[in-house]
């Protein structure tokens, strides 16, 4: 990011230039009408017409500065704004899948697209303005200074006590402003919340309750309002009266400058026309401060995003050779793993179980046991803490990551679908998938005469501005997905947990076909849905703690048998 | 000439009437308050405006004194002016503090008007308009309707008021460097709103672009784990950065055009100013003017100019704030859910039904169509001459294919819709002799997906029944298997529920919700698939809950598991 606003720093210098040049052309025009004042009450008659052509040459020249002002300080902040968004989308998707997972993806996203925002704002508005600010002061503070040191000397002697004053004050008015704010997001989450539930709602007659309450935080809210009101009017009249103050000093010590014969009456003019100019700036450059405080923290949010380090490219495995049958797809032996690398909180303690390829292979459990954290450890989202895990017979640490997920294809209860057509959404399981492959896979998922049926078929818009799917279309989508990625392992997540009995159907056939030929890996809540599978491991307390299939379990009677009871 | 064509018709469109009825009636929300709304807008007018030209006056005093070499007579006016300058502010205070707790109060009114009119719409818009989509469109437009009263209005009034105030002294000072000041701002006028209209589109277009971009960074962070397993993630990049490339391109030909007007705006300042100054000199020589008088008048057609421009600025962001209130009245005239829904009476089953039966369906039609829009997929009828009686007491189970209509009799049931044909009664009263509410009042409902509201376990419970005491709720939990692992929570019934229960497994928040109808203690209890996204333990404790409760209620269950279907005493099969 610093990066990017170096890089494109050659734009923010052209900005300056014609800033200052703008400025340089004020003063100028200020200066020449100082001196022709002068020569008026001299009593000398001047001719109006010496002066015409450099304030034609002013007008021209400051047009033309405040044209290259004004373009070159925005298209520096578009350009950083683009090489940012450049390297941060491209850096996304190498960050480790447990950046996400950890942070969860949906608070990433909030603030990041604020935080993207806020940058915008900086480059685009904070920085300009200070800099145009700071150019206005520093060259009118110049000018004044070849006029008479002492001026400069006032203004400035008067002004920290307006500087404090004004700073205590943004800080204030910002602090209120967020409080405001937190009344209102209550008061909006509130009415959300009537909103979504409004089954609930309806069905319980709350209507009346739920005013009431909404009536309550609103009235809140106004009240904070009208408090707020108070403190920050009185903090203006004190900031008005504060800043007036040294502009009547400047004034009158002016005029005693005037009397003493050390500047004239057209300097003076132009001290009080150029005190007008640099008044607001002076204030604005305080009021930034706070401006530039608050960029900071989002700049420093997606600088540590930016830090993050993305995924190991260090395997040497890119292929899977074709390795015999008799290698087991999958070996673990004494895996460890903790989120966050947290010893007493172990998910996983001391798993070992295998594979083989070409099986049918089942993870029960109770919820909260980590079968799902195995899936997570099998694709190498997270790397496990102690232990040994092969994959077809080569260690994990060899393995490409990218040539290793290749390996995997997963089908599980929340699918995602990204926002655009049903064709993209299925076509994403291959790299340069045909018309025909795609067709293909759905026909196989079971989706396509579903797909079909919709009037634009395949380029129907799926997501928020598109079609809705029921649970079970999703899913099978998502089958197609896997159909057409061909992986040699399949991850089978329940697949069928949220959908009713005709779709579970369709989905267990489309299962079923795309199950054939590959090593297959289900976690299951529902045990009827794993009663064919070859061999079924029974996850507790982060071990196996029994192995067999679903006869040998059942004559165990272990918790396997238990839990089928229940059932 | 062009531009004051452009001008006049800019000002006719601004100034339909539609929008002028739209403003008063937004303004007549108020009601009797108006009247000290506007005054107190007037009094922190005067009072801003006041001190300004108070500051005036003391740069003449000053540089007359400095012209004629004389500082007898300036301590007078420099203090005179600082105290009228000191009670011009508080004037100010005065009138801000009154007019913010007037718009606030005034904003407050109608955010409850909304959202009290956003909970009483009938169930179909629910359904046909993705909650959060219409509450975040409403409150945007709420708010930027309630700007109308907490800043639009003010500032637009303020401008124009103090452009008058600021003229008078003005005029005083020199009329005819005024008027050839007042000429300079009107041309800049017109050059602004010759860019409006382009600088608008360009801003549309860079918000279309900007939700583009936002899309696309959107799916690379919630589709990271399809990311990681598919190979889609260079191709999402790719879809972003061509977003941000054609983001950044209109950026750029957007910066010429704003480039374009500041820098027009930039010469006439110049222009105003040197052309000020140096006629002001010329007037000077000619002895028409008084040097004092000219710094003057320069002080204010500075703050003048700002407040002339600030019209051509806010007078469109007030439309704009109109347009945004037009919407909300749109929605606060759409129609409410009847008391009671009107029903052609049925010729062949008009009266009400014996006491043993609770509940009564006959021969009922119903189809999605006759709501206006298709919030089912497909048209044609979902019911059709859809008949069943539950006698009180009994466990009902109702069973049929997806999409049979299963969910559609249950929001019958509740009143949610009105039927097509036939008739239903609940406790031997028919529907149509019952408003909503008396219907709802019998009937407790959990639907499949249990929504908790964010509030603590315990308030999500007593919703079940308003004034039901911690006791009440800590019994009905017992009731619905819930008490043991709310204890275990470590805020127990105090626990705070997250954005959509998020803290709570699936199985936890479904015996919440039955919680929640056990304390309605309502003769009905409906279940909608209460257990089907539930794992096999949750859904026996949730399964053994509903069992306890049978007997003294009649309870209906919409399911498709065998094991739900096996505890029933009838089972009721829906379609085919």
């Amino acid at each position: 990011m610093v990066r990017a606003g170096l890089r494109n720093g050659y734009m923010l210098l052209l900005f300056i230039l014609a800033a200052v040049g703008l400025n340089e052309i004020i003063l100028l025009g200020n200066d020449l009408i100082a001196q022709a004042a002068d020569e008026v009450l001299g009593g000398q008659q001047i001719d109006f017409s010496t002066f015409i052509i450099p304030l034609v040459w002013m007008i021209v020249l400051g047009t033309a500065a405040s044209y290259c002002k004004s373009i070159f300080g925005n298209h520096y902040s578009a350009m950083v704004q683009r090489d940012v968004r450049a390297s941060l989308g491209k850096h996304l998707v190498r960050l480790p899948f447990s950046y996400f997972d950890e942070k969860g993806s949906g608070s990433i996203m909030t603030r990041l697209i604020s935080d993207m925002d806020e940058l915008g704002r900086f480059f685009s508005e904070i920085l300009p303005n200070l800099l145009v600010n700071v150019i206005a002061v520093v060259t009118a503070t110049i000018y004044l200074v070849q006029m008479d040191v002492r001026l400069i000397a006032v203004l400035f002697a008067s002004y920290p006590v307006m500087l404090v004053v004004a700073d205590r004050l943004s800080k204030k008015l910002a602090w209120l402003a967020q409080k405001l704010r937190s009344h209102m997001d209550a008061c909006n989450e509130k009415a959300y919340d009537a909103i979504q539930g409004i089954v609930i709602g309806r069905s319980y007659n709350l209507y009346e309750v739920q005013k009431k309450e909404i009536d309550a935080v609103i009235d809140q809210k106004v009240e904070q309002a009208c408090k707020s009101t108070r403190i920050s009017s009185m903090g203006w009249v004190l900031k008005n009266i504060i800043t007036t103050i040294p502009v009547i000093l400047c004034y009158l010590f002016a005029l005693y400058e005037t009397m003493q014969g050390r500047i004239t009456v057209g300097e003076m003019l132009a001290f009080t026309v150029i005190l007008s100019r640099i008044l607001n700036p002076i204030g604005d450059i305080v009021f930034c401060a706070n401006d530039i405080r608050e960029a900071g923290v989002s700049l420093k949010r997606i600088r540590e995003i930016d830090n993050q380090e993305e995924e190991r490219t260090d395997g040497r495995i890119h292929t899977l050779s074709q390795a015999g049958a008799d290698v087991p797809a999958i070996e673990w032996n004494g895996v460890c793993f903790a989120y966050g690398g947290s010893k007493e909180h172990a998910v996983l303690k001391n798993m070992s179980f295998r594979v083989e390829t070409g099986t049918q292979t089942a993870f029960v459990g109770g919820s909260g046991e980590g079968k799902t954290t195995i899936f997570k450890l099998l694709c190498g989202f997270y790397d496990r803490d102690e232990g040994q895990y092969r994959l077809f017979g080569h260690p994990f640490e060899e393995w490409d990551l990218e040539a290793a997920r290749s390996c995997f294809s997963e089908v599980s209860q929340n699918v995602f679908l990204f926002p655009g057509t049903i064709w993209q959404n299925v076509a994403c399981g291959k790299e340069h998938a045909t018309d025909e492959e795609v067709v293909q896979a759905c026909r196989n998922a079971n989706i396509h005469d579903f797909i079909a049926s919709l009037p634009e078929g395949y380029e129907t818009l799926v997501g928020e501005r598109g079609v809705r799917l029921s649970g079970g279309q999703r899913q099978r989508i998502s089958i197609a997905r896997a159909f057409l990625k061909d992986a040699p392992i399949l991850l089978l997540d329940e697949p069928t947990a949220a959908v009713d009995v005709e779709a579970e159907q369709k989905i267990q056939e489309a299962v079923e076909r795309i199950a054939s030929g590959r090593t297959v890996i289900v976690i299951a809540h529902r045990l009827s849905t794993i009663r064919n599978a070859g061999r079924i491991y029974v996850v507790n307390g982060g071990k196996i703690a029994e192995t067999g299939n679903h006869g040998e379990l059942l004559e165990r009677r272990g918790i396997y048998a238990e839990m089928y009871a229940k059932g | 000439m062009g531009n004051c064509w452009r001008e006049g018709e800019f000002m006719r469109k601004c100034m339909q009437r539609d929008d002028l009825n739209t403003f008063f009636r937004f303004m007549g929300l108020m009601g009797d308050r108006l009247p000290v709304y506007l005054g107190a807008i007037l009094i922190s007018t005067i009072g801003d405006a006041g001190r300004k030209i108070a500051n005036s006056y003391l740069i003449q005093s000053i540089v007359t004194a400095a012209q004629d070499k004389n500082v007898d007579n300036v301590l007078l006016p420099v203090l005179g002016n600082f105290a009228v300058f000191v009670v011009c502010l508080l004037l100010w205070r005065f009138g801000i503090i009154r007019y913010n707790i007037e718009g606030r109060t005034g904003a407050g009114k109608v955010e409850k008007l909304v959202f009290s009119k956003a909970m009483r719409l009938p169930m179909s818009y629910y359904e046909q308009n993705h909650s959060s989509d219409f509450m975040s469109r409403l409150i945007f437009d709420t708010q930027k309707a309630s700007d109308i009263y907490t800043s639009r209005l003010r500032r637009l009034l303020a401008a124009v008021l103090s452009t008058v105030a600021y003229l008078i002294p003005m005029f005083y000072f020199s009329w005819e460097l005024t008027l050839c000041m007042v000429g300079i701002s009107l041309l800049v006028f017109a050059a602004d709103s010759l860019f409006a209209k382009p600088l608008k589109k360009a801003g549309v277009r860079l918000s279309d672009k900007n939700k583009v971009m936002l899309e696309k960074l959107t799916s690379i962070l919630s589709g990271m784990e399809l990311i990681k397993i598919f190979p889609v993630g260079a191709r999402l990049t790719q879809e972003y950065e061509t977003a941000g490339r054609e983001y950044y391109q209109i950026q750029k030909s957007t910066n010429r055009l704003s480039a374009g007007l500041e820098s027009l705006n930039q010469m006439f300042d110049l222009i105003g100013t040197l052309a000020f100054l140096g006629l002001g000199i010329w007037f000077v020589s000619l002895g028409r003017v008084s040097l004092g008088a000219l710094t003057a008048l320069y002080s204010l057609y500075g703050t003048f100019r700002y407040a002339f421009l600030d019209i051509g600025q806010y007078l469109p962001q007030m439309m704009n704030c109109i347009a945004n209130a037009e919407k909300l009245f749109a929605f606060i005239d759409m129609e409410e859910e009847p008391e009671q829904w009107t029903q052609e009476p049925v010729s062949d089953d008009c009266q009400d039904i014996g006491e043993e039966i609770m509940l009564s369906v006959r021969n009922v039609d119903f189809s999605y169509d006759s709501l206006g829009g298709g919030a089912c997929n497909g048209g044609g009828n979902v019911l059709e001459r859809f008949s069943m009686q539950v006698r009180k007491g009994s466990y009902v189970a109702v069973v049929g294919e997806s999409g049979c209509g299963k969910s559609t009799l249950a929001k019958l049931l509740l009143g949610f819709y009105p039927v097509g044909a036939g008739s239903m009664s609940i406790g031997g009263k028919a529907y149509r002799n019952l408003t909503l509410h008396e219907i709802r009042q019998l009937i407790a409902y959990v639907p499949q997906e249990p929504y908790l509201y964010e509030a603590s376990i315990a308030e999500n419970i007593a919703y079940g029944r308003y004034g039901a005491s911690r006791e009440e709720v800590i019994a009905a939990a017992k009731a619905a298997n819930a008490h043991e692992f709310i204890t275990r929570l470590p805020d127990g019934y105090d626990t705070v529920l997250g954005e959509r229960g998020n803290t709570l497994s699936g199985g936890e928040r479904q015996r919440i919700a039955i919680a929640r109808a056990v304390i309605r203690n309502a003769p009905v209890m409906l279940l909608d698939e209460a257990t089907s996204a539930l794992d096999n333990e949750s859904e026996s404790l949730v399964q053994e809950a509903v069992r306890k409760l049978r007997g003294n209620r009649t309870i209906l269950m919409i399911a498709h598991r065998p094991s739900t279907i096996a505890a029933a005493d009838v089972v009721v099969r829906v379609g085919g």
